[in-house]
């Protein structure tokens, strides 16, 4: 459940550090845990990695 | 008397200004007083003791310490009568920073506490998780802008995860905006330091970018003397800031468990 929305915040946090990863909860609405209950779904991945790009400048190329 | 304010008569009296503003001020410019406060409305009277901007001690009644400064903090129409700090209220009884204090009574009247301005200006989404199999959502409800809310009960919840972790390692610890440092939360806080390490984080931040070095990542760490270090977090609109003493501390368990468990904590009171 969650495991890939997950690995966009560890991304995120990764790249853009707390900072990045504050912006983004903060921009979604949503925190790694809520995602964590949540359906690994196309359109949900595609959406938030689009926020991701956005948050760090950056697309997130090398996700898959 | 070690205060300076604009006083509505010679004794010290000031009338219709808001308690919790006004502690604000004390707290920011760090004076050390002995306030007594009236609320003709409920014809109650109590003592709040603060020394250099910190709350040290509390009377209100048969209350005292947190319990004390919570009651008054939620009177209104109050008098204020700013008094010489006694001696014998030196000792520190109280843990919470007087600006997180505020906060916490805001919380438990359920008033939503906004974070500031610039956060709650930023294009936000608000994602629904239930999308049916297909993918489609309401892309009209994903793209509207929200007010950003904080959870203060989740955020002292959050502080006492660190506490529990750390424990005796734990020296210091607030939470404090990226705009002001002012605290909002914290344990033995500390708002002078708060205030200080506010702006040399963005002191560093400045030397990173003008020196083309890659940018801030998750945190910093400050070796000082005797085994203690001094940990900063930023985390968008606020930033955390923790002394810790390495030898009472496994920092190991606080890098890689105690941190992302404290962070996915703070991230859960600014989401809801």
């Amino acid at each position: 459940m969650g495991k890939e929305l997950e690995r966009i915040f560890d991304i995120v946090a990764q790249r853009g550090g707390f900072d990045a990863r504050m912006e983004f909860a903060s921009r979604t609405g949503l925190s790694k845990s809520k995602v964590a209950k949540a359906k690994d779904t196309p359109d949900l991945k595609q959406k938030l990695l689009k926020i991701a790009a956005e948050v760090l400048g950056r697309e997130i190329n090398d996700f898959d | 008397m070690n205060v300076g304010f604009p006083s509505s008569d010679d004794k010290g009296l000031l009338r219709g200004v808001t308690l919790s503003n006004f502690l604000q001020l004390v707290e920011m410019e760090g004076n050390t007083c002995m306030l007594e406060i009236s609320c003709g409305r409920i014809k109650q009277k109590g003592f709040l003791f603060i020394n250099g901007g910190v709350l040290f001690d509390a009377e209100c009644g048969s209350l005292f310490g947190l319990g004390a400064a919570k009651e008054m903090i939620k009177w209104v129409d109050v008098e204020i009568l700013i008094r010489e700090l006694p001696k014998s209220k030196m000792v520190r009884k109280i843990d919470e920073s007087l600006t997180s204090l505020i906060l916490l009574v805001l919380g438990e009247e359920k008033t939503a506490f906004v974070p500031d301005e610039s956060a709650s200006e930023m294009e936000i989404y608000d994602i629904d998780l239930n999308m049916d199999k297909n993918g489609e959502d309401n892309e009209k409800q994903s793209n509207t802008k929200q007010e950003t809310t904080m959870d203060v009960q989740k955020l002292h919840e959050t502080i006492e995860v660190l506490k529990k972790d750390v424990g005796d390692g734990l020296l210091a610890t607030d939470i404090f905006g990226a705009a002001d440092g002012q605290s909002i939360a914290g344990h033995n806080t500390q708002p002078k330091a708060s205030a200080l390490f506010n702006k040399l984080t963005d002191f560093i931040t400045d030397a990173l970018t003008g020196s083309g070095f890659p940018a801030l990542g998750k945190y910093y760490i400050m070796d000082l003397v005797d085994g203690n270090m001094v940990i900063v977090i930023p985390m968008g609109s606020y930033r955390w800031g923790m002394l810790v003493n390495g030898e009472k501390t496994q920092m190991g368990l606080l890098l890689n468990i105690v941190i992302p468990k404290i962070i996915d904590g703070f991230e859960e009171a600014i989401t809801g």
